[in-house]
């Protein structure tokens, strides 16, 4: 499922907004939680092919054309730890620690626009890499935040999941992973996918594998096999249907390349690169995030509009 | 004086191109050409229009980029998903591709001097038959070359090329052929319709849209991604060259 969150109005390319001034209120109560349907899709219809799409919410106004559009689900690369502390003199460890506030602000900025799904890349199979201090620091971090944020995330009605390969984390760690999961897994306000020890190229291996094991305990046979049935054998296949895949990406630190991040899911998302470093993404890089994507026409494939 | 300025110009590209050379060259180049019907809007023209112009643009830069040395093209030439387009539009691309597929059987001397293996990777039997036809002549008669690839990406879409794969996979694990555990990275990438050829490195899309449009997902999971504005048909070598230029900074 590709379909838009289209919160704001049509995405229409060259349209951009107005003025440069992003008026939150009016934003807020288009994107306000409480209207969003948290069952799937009843209000939203998929994107027509070939059409700039309007996505029509049951019972609602209009949106006026100065309104920004919400991905309904957001994929972020929080890159740029190391380089930011480099930049200041300080130590790696400590842009680590300070991409922790970062994503605070992150997780808050989305509850609080009306994203469905936030998916984040926290950790690359590629960062085994570095070095063994670094890495421990990495992994004591990841389980001080799970202990300290819990509350918060469940007071936010955030579910948190994490995807990625768990065999070769601390133990320590997958224990709060799963404490976190557990304890938030009935929550619908915001769907948190955290990718830990996470490889796209591997899940796709992973999902091929499972699937030859169907095959050869003959659970399904070798002519059942399509792309839906890939799809489900994803790690991202937790996320809920519903959430759609990404609407947009976001890397920052200035990198463009996708470094194996959920490659299947990515096929038709926008893609956003920010030369700003991790720990300085605040709420206004957030709302530039935004604006940058509600000036996208997204066509999958067909025509837009006014090329009819 | 037009034969002046020839020299000059191919002066300027052979030094260009010496720059060029001298730093890390992409090893495989993807090239998703967008904006041939842009253009022909703009300039009040039948969308076919659009589309010649943007084969020739093709074929003027390919061989100036197997000059810069890169030995492996991949260009999106028609999605899975553009069969969403009007009849009219896509029997017209379908038309174009027959001709053009002919034309470059007829005429192989730049083919055959560069040695370029031609592939048309993607889902052939959505295709008319005579579109077929013409793409399985131009693999078979490029089959022994071995200098450098042009990967005609046809009829694709990731979706499609990953989901082969894996069906792939299903069968030979049913058959015997293979057992689950066998089952990793080299086998699955070996069964894509791009075997054989190594991973995109540079990603190009023109007409300023950022998304992959699931195009060579899996190939370009490490790739440097290159936006630009420009119109596929008005790319110039220029432009070509600046974004190898800043794909060399990235290394």
């Amino acid at each position: 499922m590709r379909s838009a969150h289209h919160v704001g109005g049509v995405g229409r390319e060259g349209r951009g907004l107005a003025s440069g001034g992003l008026d939150r209120a009016r934003v807020r109560s288009t994107a306000d939680p409480s209207t969003t349907t948290a069952s799937p899709s009843p209000s939203y219809s998929e994107e027509e092919a070939g059409e700039s799409g309007v996505t029509e919410r049951g019972g609602e106004p209009p949106p006026s054309s100065e309104e920004v559009k919400v991905p309904r689900h957001l994929a972020v690369i929080m890159d740029g730890n190391y380089r930011w502390a480099l930049q200041r003199g300080r130590r790696g460890e400590e842009g680590h620690a300070a991409g922790i506030d970062a994503l605070r602000t992150l997780v808050e900025c989305s509850v609080s626009y009306g994203v469905r799904a936030l998916t984040v890349y926290a950790f690359s199979v590629d960062n085994w890499k570095r070095g063994d201090g670094e890495r421990s620091f990495i992994f004591t971090l990841f389980e001080r935040c799970l202990n300290t944020e819990i509350s918060e995330l469940l007071a936010k009605g955030v579910c948190i999941r994490f995807i990625g390969v768990r065999t070769g984390l601390p133990h320590s760690l997958r224990v709060l992973m799963d404490r976190a999961e557990s304890l938030t897994r009935d929550n619908t306000s915001l769907h948190l996918t955290i990718a830990i020890n996470y490889s796209a190229r591997a899940d796709i291996v992973a999902a091929a594998r499972g699937i030859a094991r169907a095959v050869s305990e003959n659970r399904i046979g070798a002519e059942d096999v399509d792309e839906d049935l890939f799809q489900s054998h994803l790690s991202t296949s937790v996320i809920p249907p519903s959430c759609g895949q990404p609407d947009l990406l976001l890397r920052t630190s200035g990198e463009e390349r996708l470094s194996n991040f959920l490659l299947w899911e990515l096929a038709y998302t926008e893609l956003c690169f920010v030369k700003v470093n991790w720990p300085d993404f605040n709420e206004e890089s957030f709302e530039n995030a935004l604006q940058e994507y509600s000036k996208r026409d997204r066509r999958y494939g067909g025509r837009t509009q006014d090329q009819q | 004086m037009s034969s002046l300025v020839e020299v000059l110009m191919r002066v300027v590209r052979a030094g260009v191109l010496k720059v060029l050379s001298s730093g890390p060259i992409p090893a495989h180049l993807g090239i998703i050409m967008d904006g041939n019907r842009r253009y022909a809007t703009r300039r009040k023209l039948h969308t076919t229009s659009g589309h010649l112009k943007g084969f020739d643009k093709l074929h003027e830069m390919l061989f100036w980029l197997l000059d810069v040395g890169i030995r492996n093209v991949s260009v999106y030439a028609f999605s899975i998903d553009n069969f969403k387009r009007t009849e009219d539009e896509v029997r017209a691309l379908m038309d174009l591709a027959h001709e053009k597929f002919q034309a470059l059987l007829n005429d192989m001397d730049l083919i055959h001097r560069y040695q370029v293996r031609v592939l048309v990777t993607g889902d052939l039997a959505r295709v008319p038959v005579k579109v077929g036809e013409a793409a399985e002549s131009l693999m078979e008669a490029t089959r022994k070359h071995s200098k450098c690839v042009l990967n005609i990406c046809f009829a694709y879409t990731g979706c499609y090329d990953i989901g082969c794969a894996v069906k792939a996979v299903a069968g030979e694990v049913e058959r015997g052929e293979v057992d689950p555990s066998e089952v990793d990275g080299r086998l699955v990438r070996d069964r894509l319709l791009t075997h054989g050829m190594p991973p995109v490195d540079l990603l190009l899309r023109t007409s300023g849209e950022k998304r992959l449009s699931d195009f060579l997902p899996w190939q370009c999971g490490g790739a440097h991604l290159a936006f630009i504005d420009t119109l596929w048909p008005e790319l110039s070598l220029w432009d070509l060259a600046q974004v190898i230029l800043e794909y060399q900074d990235t290394r």
